[in-house]
């Protein structure tokens, strides 16, 4: 990622530094552009198999497709249209998606001592936009520095283009998911995508130990209604994850 | 209508946990309790999804079709720890099960 030199990013510079035309940062505009480039490169082909994976479920296509601005997460979206069509219950829904981001609240807690010091409504839109890749886009730049006006354009401006992106690209998958023929067997998009998802949360031995007693337990309970298998398979695979961390320490 | 009300549910909570901290908590750190959880919490519930979808709700009597699907989602769990690429991920997984498929239709 293209980082520019911390001293020249202007974070309590006069209203009159360069690039700056009636309050607008137009150089925290454009690094946020040039540097968010490769995130959305990265997300199209996630968005588009969401979307297939939309088309292939038994949610209608709309509440689907609105997951992407509603939700706005690709991992619990895809979790919760592949859960609500396999007619898990609410609370399960609502539980895995807490699971799936349960990480939201250590990006939200680093970010919230600077965010602080950003007007109200900056704090009440920002989260929304919060996801993994911005967040690390933009506490980059908080550790250089980047702080007021300058820092809020930032964000906002890789947000939008971020959204600019997902949205169209999770409702292109919705509409080709149906042409293609059913012998190419789009609906493993879903499999691959979250073993694509899984591999990275896998940064230790007890997070392994997590995952193995997580993915058992929900196949030996795979009978259950309600999806309380995979609850089942959550919270011991949590359970053995910690354990394991303090045996193994 | 339930579908969208579901979703809608999940983003209202979803942007809960995002603004935990930047709207409601301020400075307080995270508690040291809580770390545990959420280091854990998502390898598991990703990894029991990713079981119960790849193998079904037929569960452990394996088919030709889920041992497919099984030995794809491995190619693919295989090429998403070497190259850390979701696009790269999906084509390694569908060209694993095309190739399974095509193998298996020449045999019979």
């Amino acid at each position: 990622m293209a980082v520019a030199n911390p001293a020249t990013i202007p974070a309590a510079a006069p209203a009159a530094a360069a690039g700056r035309l009636d309050g607008l940062h137009l150089d925290a505009m454009r690094a946020a552009s040039v540097e968010v480039l490769p995130v959305i490169l990265g997300i199209i082909p996630f968005g588009l198999a969401i979307g297939v994976a939309v088309a292939d479920s038994t949610v209608s296509d709309g509440a689907g497709w609105a997951g992407s601005f509603l939700i706005f997460a690709g991992s619990a979206h895809l979790a919760a249209v592949t859960l609500l069509g396999a007619g898990a219950s609410v609370a399960t829904i609502l539980l895995t998606v807490f699971t799936i981001n349960a990480r939201l609240l250590v990006y939200s807690a680093s970010l919230g001592p600077t965010f602080r010091q950003q007007p109200r409504w900056f704090r009440w839109a920002a989260p929304y936009f919060l996801v993994d890749q911005l967040f690390a886009m933009t506490w980059t730049r908080v550790e250089q520095g980047a702080a007021g006006a300058w820092l809020r354009q930032y964000y906002l401006a890789a947000g939008l283009l971020i959204g600019l992106a997902w949205l169209p690209a999770i409702g292109a998958g919705v509409l080709v998911g149906p042409v293609v023929p059913g012998s190419w067997q789009l609906s493993f998009a879903t499999s691959a995508l979250l073993t694509g998802l899984l591999v990275p949360a896998l940064v230790n031995r007890p997070a392994w130990i997590a995952a193995l007693t997580g993915a058992s337990i929900a196949v030996a309970l795979i009978g259950l209604p309600n999806g309380l298998n995979l609850v089942a398979g959550a919270v011991a695979g949590t359970i053995a994850g910690i354990v394991a961390e303090r045996s193994l320490r | 209508m339930i579908d969208l009300a579901i979703i809608a549910a999940a983003g209202v909570l979803t942007w809960g946990l995002r603004a935990s901290f930047i709207v409601f908590a301020g400075d307080r750190p995270l508690p040291p309790a809580a770390e545990g959880v959420l280091r854990y919490a998502r390898p598991a519930v990703l990894a029991a999804l990713v079981a119960s979808v790849t193998i079904g709700s037929g569960g452990l009597a394996l088919s030709t079709t889920v041992l497919t699907r099984v030995a794809a989602a491995g190619a693919a769990g295989v090429t998403a720890w070497q190259w850390r690429n979701l696009a790269l991920t999906l084509a390694a997984g569908f060209a694993a099960l095309w190739s399974a498929q095509l193998a298996i239709h020449l045999l019979q």
